[in-house]
Order: C-alpha cells, then structure tokens, then sequence
C-alpha cells in the first residue's frame, strides 16, 4: 500500500477489500493482435504498468486503458483476466464476472488464480453457490502442486468460501430495518460518508469527495475524486438537517477526513495520512473549531491510528491501530486492533491498552463506536463470520463489565462490500451509516436506519370445544414471551451556564455525581461562547449536579432523573453568581432622583436580575447597603443611603423575595471604595452594593 | 349453526325421565343419571304408613312425591315445606325439596337443604355429590371437588357422571393432572364415554401431551364419528404439534361432517398461516367469514395474513373490523398498531399499542416504553 489514507478512506469506498489478494500472476498479454491500433498499445502498455504496482488505486485505473483494448477484441484470455480483475477494483464491478468467465472459456489456464477471482465476481453479484463452487476449484487445482508454488491466495481461500455462506445465510434473514437516505441537504452525487453527531444529534459532521473540496488540484490523480474534506450540516427547529456547509478551517489542500465527534459535541477527531496514520483533535471554542492537533499519547510514527471515539463520560479514548504491541506489552491479535486509554489525573490520555479478545481478531477490526449508554459497541470486523469485507458487530457489557462475544448485526445494514462506521443514535432506535445502495444520489450516501426490532408480538384467535360437555368454547392462550428489555434508558441534558447578573455565558465544568454511589458519572465543559452543555446519562437515578468556574461560587443541585421512556431530553440552566458568603457585589446602573430615594426605571434591569439571581439561589440572605460620597452633610448622607438601600430592599420585596432574606443598611461615606477628590472616585463610591450574609 | 344438542338423563325412583334440553347459556350442561333410590325406598313405607303421629308431616311428604313424579316441581317444593314446618328435621323431606329445588335449577336453595339434610344424615354419599352437583352448577368448582371426593369416601363410587364433573371440576381449575386422573375413573366406569374421552384428550392437550391427546380424541371420533368438535379438537392438536398436512385433513373431515363450523374453517386458516401459505389462508379466512360475519377471530386472523402479504392497508381495515365487533380484543389492537407502523403512522401505532396494553396485552406496554416517548405524550 503505497498511500495509508486509502487503508482507512478508500477501504470506505469498498475498493480495497482485496488488499492482501492482489494478483501474484504476471501474464503477459500477447500485443500482436493490436498492432494495427496504436492508440490501443499505448494505453495498453499504461495500464500494464499500473497493474504491476498492485494496488486498488492503480487497480481502479488500470480499467480504462484494458477496457479499449477489450473493445477491440474479446478474444484475448490474457486481456479479459487482467481487465476482469481491474474491474473489480473498479466503480463497477459486476461487469467483472462477465469478463472473467470470457477468459475462461478462451484458455482456462490463462492464470492458476484465474478460478479464484471468477469466485470472487460471482460473489459481488450475489452468485453464491457458484462461487462456491469456483473456489472450491481453485483450491483443488493449487492442492496437486508443492505448498512452495502455491498461490498466496490459497490461505484467503476457506475465508472466502466461508463469507459465501455466511452471506447466503444472512440475506435469507434480514434484519428488520427501515433505511432513509438523509437527502439533498447532506448527501451529493460523491462520496458522503463518516457520519458523527453530539448525543442530541443537533448537527452532524461527516466526510465528502464532493467539488467544492479544499483541495489545490482538487482532484486525487491516485482514484480520480476530489480530495475528502470535512462538512457540517445543523439540525433546524423542525429536527430537519440544513444543507451542509465545507468546514474550511479545518480542511487542508490534502485529504481530510472527520472521525467522531465527543458526545457532548466539543472535540472533533480527525485522521490524516502522514506518519501511517494519525489521529487529531479539534476544539470548538465559542462557536469556531480550533486548530487541528495531534491527539497527544496516542499516536506512533511507525503504525496506523484511525478510527477514535471517546465514551460518553470522557474518561476513556478508544481508537484503532495495528501496532504489535500495547503499552503494558499485550501483544496484538493481528492486522487492525482495537486499543483504549483512560484519561489520567491531568487529564492526559494514558497507557493504551489492547482492549483482546472477544473484540480483537487476528482479523482487521476498525470503526469502533461506543453507544453514550456505555453498554453497548460497535466496529467493523473481518472476522469468521462476517459476509464479505468488513461488517458491523456489536457487542454488549456483561454484569461483569466485561465485552460480551461479538454479535453480527445482520443484512441489510452489512453487505458483501466493507461496512464502516456505524453509528447509533442515543435513542437506540436510530443509527447512522453510509451506503453505496441504489437509489442514493450517487456514490456514497448517507442514511438513517431505524430498527425495527424483531417482528411484533402476533396472536391468532382460535377457538376449540375443549370440554365436550360445554358449549362455550376455549380461546387457545396466547403465551406471551416477555422479551428482555436489557437496554440502559438515557437522558440527555442540555442547557446552558450564564452568569447571574451579567447572563453572560460561562465556561463552566458540570460534574454529574451518582449520589448513592458518590461515582463522578460524567464531566463535561459548558462551551466558552454560547454557555452551553450537553451531558448523557443513564435514566432513574439521582444525580448531584456540581457546576464549577473559576472566581464563581460552585453550584450545586440534587435532580431526580425519573426511568421513563428509552430515551428523554431534559432542558436545564445554570446560573452561577461571584457571590460568596462576605463578599460584596456592586448594583451597576441603579440610579435614583436628585437626592431622593425614589428608584428610577433604568434601574429595574439590574434589579431584575437580582431578583433572578436570588430565586436561583433560595437559601441566600444579602444586606442591601447604601453608599455616598464624602461631600454634602453627614447627617442627611446617612439618612439618603438608608432610604436608598431601604428603596432597593422594598422592590425586592414587591417583587416575592422574602422579606427576612433582605436587610438594609445606610454607610453613608464610611466605606468609600475610590477616592473621594476625583469626580470619577466620587461616583464610583456613590453607589449600592449587596452583600451575601449567609448562604447554604 | 349446528346446535350442540345437550341430553340430560335424569332417573326417579319410579321412572326414567329424559330431558333433551338444548343449551343456550354458558352453563355447563352435563348428561347425568339421577339415582333417588333411598327416596322410593320412603316413598313406598308413606303410601302405607298414614298414621297418627306426625300423621300431617308424612301427608304432606307424600304429596310432595306425587307432584315430583308429575313434574310439578313448584307445588312438589311447597308440598314438601308444609311437611317441614310440622316436622323440621324430617330428612326425606328436606331431600325431596331439594332434589325439587335441583329440577328448578335452584341450586342455592337445594345447596341450603342439602347442607341441613347432610347435619341430619352426614354418611348419605349421593346427597354429598348431589350438592357438589348444585355447586359445579354455580361453577364452585373446588367445593365441587370436595363433596364429589365426600360422596367417593360414603361409597357413593359408581356413578360416572360424579367421575366426569370432578374431572371438569379440576379441568377448570386447571388441575389438568388430577382432571386426567378422574376423566380416566369415569371412563373406567363407562368405556364408551365420548365426552370423557374429549375432556381428557383436551387435558392432555393443554399439558402439551399432545401424542396422547391424539390418541383419546381419535378413540372419541371412533365412538361417535358424526359429532364435528372432536375432527376440530383432534385437528387442533396436530396444528399445536406443528404436524400441519395433518391438521388440515382433519379439519377438512370435520368441515365434511358440518361446512357450517366456521370455527373449524378458522382453525384450517390459522394452519396454513402458521404454514406461510399466507394467501391460502386469506381465502380461508374470508369463509370463514362468509359463514359468519360476526367472527372477531376470523377478521384478526384476516389482518394477520394480510400483514404477512405486506397489505397493511387491508390488515389494518380487518383489524378494525374485528375491534368493531369486540372492542375489548386487546390483541386485534396490538396487531393493528404494528400493521400502522409499517406504514409508519407512528402515532396511530402507539395509541393502538397503548390501548392494547390497556386491554390486558403487556407486551404492548414495552412498544410504548421502547418506541412512543417521541409519538405520544
């Protein structure tokens, strides 16, 4: 593999699943039949340099120059064996089985693989049996020959065979399922595909080939599409998704391509090609992603890292990478592994752990996808069992906490071709994937699955005279199997962290503390821009609610979170306040007529929001204190700033704050916070100010 | 409609009397042979004994009898009455009321006076299953059960008929083991007894003995090979054994003896349901119906078949029949929410689920839980 991108992107695209099959066979194909078309030799002679590469891009483009040569003649083996196994590479490979079968009935020993691959057309379109039965000759013809000349193919040959039946078997079962193309506004007529989402799905972020990509040539020479860049498309107010917009700042004249996204919507992951493979990060930071970084602790120079997600509660990162070894020294179990870190003290991702078996295969496993409820995964796995390619498995928690046998989650979500990146909704009754399926807008598109579930409970009415000496009869019971309901109900909470008086957002840190377990369940980070948060949890319990900022007073607040429905979403806002017990906050723009204490309306918006601040917090107790300046009589300073605090104390009051929460006070100009001999200092000290007495 | 005809023998002490009595309710008629022995044994000493004391008690008695054998029942009852109030504690008398109370199908009263006969006479057998009689007639199956086992201890043990209903008895208290065991008593008593045969094949049928339910409801039909329920049961059996070709030869057997059992034309439409022949099965359906249009079965098992054949629209509007004629059938709900979903009438789909649960079908209750908090308030 000359390009690492492909290993994760164009495996995507179903091009390369042939990656370690690649034809070892050097025929030569006899030219003299061409001699009178030269532009026929010239392309030939391309295309056979490109077939010698041996790899699916070269594959995929090796296809035009053979192809003319094929419409010349489609008599030549050589030609229709070597176009035959282009095509399967190609963008259309059901024309492969065709041109192989062609070759065959001219020479059937044109190559000793020959059988193999006329096997593996059968199979892309749908031929079981039949490719069965080509394998199966393929296999006993290399058996009459020493090991040492074997075909390498010889070792894929039983998985083959086996995908064969497993195929059969599972597009005889099809799981129930509707699946939705998410239409014009996310998906094109390129490749869209890689979908990820926050845990309340209010935007998606996902990877396309499409024109408008920010690629230099535009153009990838080595497949012929536009180079991968990243969108975003939002969810408006009807749950519709907007058209999607190119994440320019994040994307590169190269390929970029998005990989998940934290459940709370903050951090992107993104993968690029160098160093084999590399996972990175982006941070939203008020409304705008920040700059792309490497994922610190994870990545190598000389092994692949792809696919990542981070589980709900942001301790651990799972991600993808074929290194042979983890960090305690577990060896790998083959070709892509899954490995995950925990996040350590200072939140740095630590030692990666292979995270073996019944996950890890000596097969690839790639895609990993962690539901927010935590009990459930989902990759994408080569391994016995799968139909072809890649598929999605998925595998449950046990009691234990331990990764229970995987489980294939069946045709028609997995396919003959690579099936990557999947993704399932917090309401498990929805996922996310990408599909080449027909009547998409073409290439790849992405779809919305709803499952089904397994067929609904029927009953048949029927009636027997059970008792001979009855007339009425017996209704046959309907037994009813309770069927196990095993699924964690989540809640998503989302809202928004301001500060009190000011109501500006806030970047707070929000810890979820299960308060019979006193586990921290969750922590995430409000956005510094917008205020806002979003957090998952599991469903009926009690939860205690810490709400942190620098220079704020911690918040805290006890929520019953009620089991009701699989899945609900709670609004919920934060307000935190500077206000500590003892200290003082100054009232901006409180304003009174000419030494009166009559209040006037352009104070109401701050008092307003002391009156919201004091609901937030039911068990404050504040002093209102008058303040003035040092000019002017002592006696009637005293007597104003007592009216005057004694005027704030009243609105409160009119307002429903209880009375015994407020007091009074008048300091005149004994407590002067600026310099009484500018002007400047002199206002800043006429002023009114509260101060926290008491708080729980 | 064939009418399942009831016969009810009943045997005085003078006569036979023949009841045929064709059964309109539910209650559960059972042909049984009244033995008063011990009252014509009375009977003959009053005739001759008009004596001075308690002279006014033994006419009155007498009288009673005579109007009992007449089939006067009302003036038998107060007859036996006047006996009473000259002489409370005179046995025969309380017994001749209450077999006449019986005849009235007053059975709490004949329960009473057996209850006062049985403190005066405690070791009478057949007044203990007569009474357990009158209670499996109140359908009182466990104390049924209890004075059937009574009369068994005082040697009253030959009558088939007390076999038989205790085997009922414990049939509906599903005790289908100790229904078993007196269904086979009975047919000890009486190897030709069609109903007992049934009854235990239907209890081995419900404890998924199916082979020997086969065997009972075969030996029925060879008993009595023109009475249609037994083709319907035995056929039945196959189905739940999943030996579907056979079910349906025996249904189309039942269906020869009575094209009009549309509970049988039914039953062959859920067999070739459960077979897959889902269009076979619409057909069979729709006879059904056309036989009778009243069959809420018939239009739930119509939807189900059209489910199957992907035309949600007709299941839906079968559903809605079948609810229409039986607005309690929680089922006919469940199914016609699940046929709304496929539609993807989300709304429709769980109000239907939730009156289903509502109706008693608790499986419904995990498609609301699971799937409507986004549909549903």
């Amino acid at each position: 593999m000359k390009n690492i991108v492909y290993k994760l992107l164009l495996l995507m695209l179903c091009i390369c699943f042939l990656s370690n099959a690649f034809s070892q066979v050097n025929v030569k194909i006899d030219t003299k039949q061409f001699k009178e078309n030269k532009d026929v030799i010239t392309k030939l002679k391309q295309s056979e340099s490109l077939f010698k590469l041996a790899n699916t891009g070269a594959y995929a483009q090796a296809v035009v120059g053979y192809y003319s040569a094929y419409e010349y003649t489609q008599n030549n083996a050589q030609l229709n064996y070597k176009l035959g196994i282009c095509c399967l590479y190609s963008s259309d490979k059901s024309r492969a089985e065709t041109i192989l079968k062609q070759a065959k009935k001219i020479n059937p020993n044109v190559a000793p693989d020959l059988n193999y691959f006329i096997g593996y057309s059968l199979f892309l379109n749908g031929q079981y049996d039949e490719a069965i039965e080509n394998y199966q000759l393929f296999k006993d013809s290399q058996s009459l020959i020493p090991v040492k000349k074997q075909s390498p193919l010889v070792a894929n040959v039983d998985k083959r065979i086996d995908e064969c039946k497993h195929a059969k078997e599972m597009i005889a079962n099809p799981i129930r399922v509707w699946i939705d193309n998410l239409g014009e506004n996310i998906n094109s007529q390129f490749s869209d595909y890689g979908p990820s989402f926050p845990v309340d799905e209010s935007f998606m972020i996902y990877t396309s080939r499409r024109d408008d990509t920010s690629g230099d040539t535009k153009i990838d020479p080595n497949d012929n599409q536009y180079y991968e860049d990243i969108y975003i498309a939002y969810k408006n107010d009807r749950k519709a998704f907007e058209k999607a917009i190119n994440l320019r700042k994040l994307n590169t004249a190269q390929h970029d391509a998005a990989v998940s996204l934290s459940a709370d919507g903050q951090i992107l992951y993104t993968y690029k090609g160098y160093n084999s493979g590399t996972l990175l990060e982006s941070k939203l930071v008020g409304s705008e992603w920040g700059k792309v970084k490497e994922v610190k602790n994870i990545n190598t120079k000389k092994y692949q890292e792809s696919s990542a997600y981070q589980s709900n509660d942001g301790k651990y990162l799972y991600f993808v990478s074929n290194r042979p070894k983890d960090d305690f020294g577990n060896k790998s179990l083959g070709g892509l592994d899954i490995f995950v870190c925990e996040k350590d003290k200072n939140g740095k991702w630590g030692k990666a752990k292979n995270i073996g078996a019944p996950i890890n295969t000596k097969y690839d496993e790639e895609g990993i996808f962690i539901h927010p409820n935590g009990q459930q995964m989902y990759f994408s796995s080569k391994r016995e069992g799968s139909m072809g390619g890649y598929d999605i498995y998925k595998s449950e928690k046990d009691k234990d906490g331990n990764w229970k046998e995987p489980e294939n989650i069946g045709y028609p979500i997995n396919t003959v071709d690579d099936d990557v990146f999947f993704v399932v909704a917090a309401n498990p009754r929805y996922a996310y994937f990408s599909s080449a399926r027909l009547g998409g807008y073409g290439s790849h598109d992405i779809y919305k699955i709803t499952f089904l579930g397994p067929e609904k409970l029927m009953a048949v009415g029927t009636e027997d005279f059970l008792i001979a000496s009855s007339n009425t009869t017996i209704e046959q019971k309907v037994k009813q199997e309770e069927v196990e309901v095993k699924t964690v109900r989540l809640t998503i909470m989302k809202g928004t962290v301001t500060d009190a008086l000011s109501q500006t957002p806030i970047e707070a840190k929000i810890e979820l503390i299960d308060t019979i377990t006193n586990e921290v369940i969750n922590t995430v980070t409000s956005n510094s821009g917008s205020g806002k948060y979003l957090v998952s949890f599991p469903s009926g319990s009690t939860y205690r609610f810490v709400v942190s900022a620098p220079s704020y007073s911690t918040y805290s607040e006890v929520i019953v979170i009620p089991e009701t429905a699989a899945y609900q979403e709670v609004t919920k806002d934060f307000v935190l306040t500077k206000a500590g017990v003892g200290s003082k906050i100054v009232l901006k723009n409180i304003e009174f007529d000419l030494a009166k204490a009559t209040l006037r309306p352009t104070s109401f918006p701050e008092l307003e929001r002391l009156v919201k601040l004091l609901e937030a917090y039911p068990s404050m107790i504040i002093e209102i204190g008058g303040h003035t300046d040092n000019t002017g009589s002592k006696a009637i300073n005293e007597k104003l700033s007592a009216e005057r605090a004694k005027a704030v104390v009243d609105y409160l009051v009119e307002k429903g704050i209880a009375t015994e929460r407020l007091t009074s006070a008048g300091y005149a100009d004994t407590q002067p916070v600026a310099d009484n001999k500018t002007e400047a200092g002199r206002q800043q000290n006429r002023r009114v100010e509260f101060k926290v007495i008491s708080m729980k | 409609m064939k009418k399942v005809i009831y016969i009810l023998f009943f045997l005085s002490c003078l006569f036979f009397k023949v009841t045929a009595q064709e059964n309109n309710d539910d209650q559960v008629i059972v042909p049984i042979k009244f033995g008063f022995e011990d009252q014509a044994a009375i009977d003959d000493t009053t005739s001759t004994l008009i004596v001075a004391e308690g002279q006014a008690a033994n006419l009155a008695y007498n009288e009673g009898v005579k109007s009992f054998q007449a089939g006067r029942y009302d003036a038998a009852i107060a007859s036996y009455s006047r006996a009473l109030k000259e002489s409370p504690n005179f046995a025969k008398a309380i017994y001749g009321r209450s077999t006449a109370y019986m005849q009235k199908k007053q059975y709490q009263e004949a329960i009473n006076d057996f209850n006062s006969y049985l403190e005066l006479i405690p070791k009478d057998g057949s007044a203990y299953f007569y009474r357990g009689y009158a209670k499996y007639y109140l359908k009182n199956y466990p104390e049924a059960i209890a004075d059937f086992e009574n009369a068994v201890q005082n040697n009253y043990n030959k009558d088939v008929n007390l076999f038989y209903m205790s085997g009922v008895a414990q049939f509906y208290s599903d005790n289908y083991s100790e229904a078993i065991e007196q269904f086979t008593k009975a047919i000890e008593v009486d190897p030709t007894y069609v109903f007992a045969y049934n009854d235990r094949a239907s209890s081995y049928r419900l404890t998924e003995q199916y082979q020997k339910a086969i065997e009972d409801y075969q030996k029925a039909i060879e008993l009595n090979p023109s009475m249609s329920i037994l083709y319907n049961n035995l056929g039945s059996v196959y189905r739940l054994n999943k030996d579907y070709d056979r079910a349906i030869e025996i249904y189309n057997s039942g269906i020869e003896q009575d094209s009009a059992n549309y509970r049988t034309l039914n039953n062959k439409g859920v067999v070739l349901y459960e077979q897959g022949k889902y269009n076979e099965a619409v057909e069979s359906f729709n006879k059904t119906i056309k036989v009778k249009n009243d069959y809420a079965f018939a239009y739930n098992n119509l939807g189900m078949a059209q489910y199957k054949l992907k035309n949600y629209e007709d299941a839906i509007n079968a559903y809605s029949k079948a609810i229409e004629l039986n607005p309690e059938y929680g089922y006919a709900y469940l199914e016609r929410g699940s046929a709304k979903e496929m539609l993807r009438e989300m709304t429709g789909a769980c109000e239907d689920w939730k009156k289903a649960n509502e109706l008693g079908v608790s499986v419904a209750d995990d498609y609301v839980k699971s799937i409507c908090s986004e549909f549903i308030k």
